[in-house]
């Protein structure tokens, strides 16, 4: 059997590899900018999920796990939640203001939630990847209950 | 008879010493390398350039109360990308002011219920040349340009509204 032994393009498949994986890691920590070190904490914060029917409402609960519906990432567990109306913002055609305006039949649940967090100077990540920032959306599903809105408090 | 050298061999060798295919992989790797380095240092003059202490504002228009609640003076602010935007060193907080159009089709300057502009007023080192600024010597600040931010707790988009020096 013929001893394998590496050769110029071999090398070139390998070097191209490694540059290929590093750049995907490069593109995939996107805006974790300068990470540094990070400690062990716990964040609570308050993510919104819009446009609910009350029957989903009603289905909410401390306690409950909530998870990232599209990325899979654990958001933490429940420890406190509020319903209110589900207000858009509409214009006024006289004067040209935007205001909140609810829409009949439909809610907003505002879910506190808990999660051990790595921390450091540039970002709070939960469950290894998921940057928590005021401003950012969020899927979330719940049991038995979901939807779309976004991290909207973080305490501080 | 002496057998005549030929450029390409039967095994597809240049010279009967290096094979076409290697060559190829070898050549699209130098031009992948070339690419790049010119990609990353396409504002070569402001690698060489000193750096100077720009202050300019930034608005992040029409956020909610929380957003305004997490931004502090102190705070760090990046670009998408991680470059360094610089800190904020002072922060006003107004009605968010909009265009908005009438039944007749006039514009006015009208308001949005429930939310804010907040202008961040920051300091960073900047390359400078031929009077391009280029915040960290990478993002380039332009009066009226939108520029995807984070700090450590908010994600949002922001407007250059001003340079102040």
């Amino acid at each position: 059997m013929k001893k394998w032994r590496l050769n110029l393009f071999d090398l070139a498949v390998i070097v191209l590899a490694i540059a290929a994986g590093a750049a995907f890691l490069y593109l995939q920590r996107g805006a974790g900018v300068v990470t540094g070190s990070t400690s062990g904490t716990t964040v609570r914060y308050v993510i919104e999920i819009t446009n609910l029917p009350k029957e989903a409402a009603g289905k909410i609960k401390v306690g409950d796990s909530v998870t990232d519906k599209v990325e899979k990432h654990a958001l933490g567990r429940v420890i406190d939640f509020e319903i209110v109306d589900y207000k858009v913002s509409t214009r006024d055609l006289t004067t040209g203001d935007y205001r909140l305006r609810a829409v009949p039949e439909r809610f907003t649940a505002l879910l506190t939630l808990e999660s051990p967090a790595a921390e450091s100077a540039t970002n709070i990540t939960i469950d290894g990847a998921f940057v928590v920032r005021c401003g950012t959306e969020v899927s979330a599903l719940g049991p038995g209950y979901g939807g779309v809105g976004y991290i909207v408090k973080i305490e501080r | 008879m002496e057998r005549k050298k030929r450029i390409i061999d039967e095994r597809g060798r240049l010279f009967g010493k290096l094979s076409v295919i290697d060559l190829a992989v070898v050549v699209i790797v130098i031009a992948m390398a070339v690419a790049y380095y010119v990609k990353t240092n396409s504002g070569a003059e402001t690698r060489t350039t000193s750096m100077t202490d720009v202050t300019y504002n930034l608005t992040i228009r029409e956020v909610r109360q929380g957003t305004v609640d997490l931004v502090r003076p102190g705070d760090k602010v990046y670009d998408e990308h991680g470059v360094n935007l610089g800190e904020v060193t002072g922060l006003t907080v107004a009605p968010a002011a909009i265009k908005s159009t009438l039944v007749d089709g006039s514009y006015v300057n009208a308001g949005s219920e429930g939310k804010f502009d907040l202008t961040l007023t920051l300091v960073v080192g900047c390359a400078i040349a031929d009077g391009h600024i280029y915040a960290d010597r990478k993002t380039e600040l332009t009066v009226g340009g939108v520029i995807p931010v984070v700090t450590k707790y908010v994600k949002t988009s922001a407007h250059v509204t001003d340079i102040l020096n």
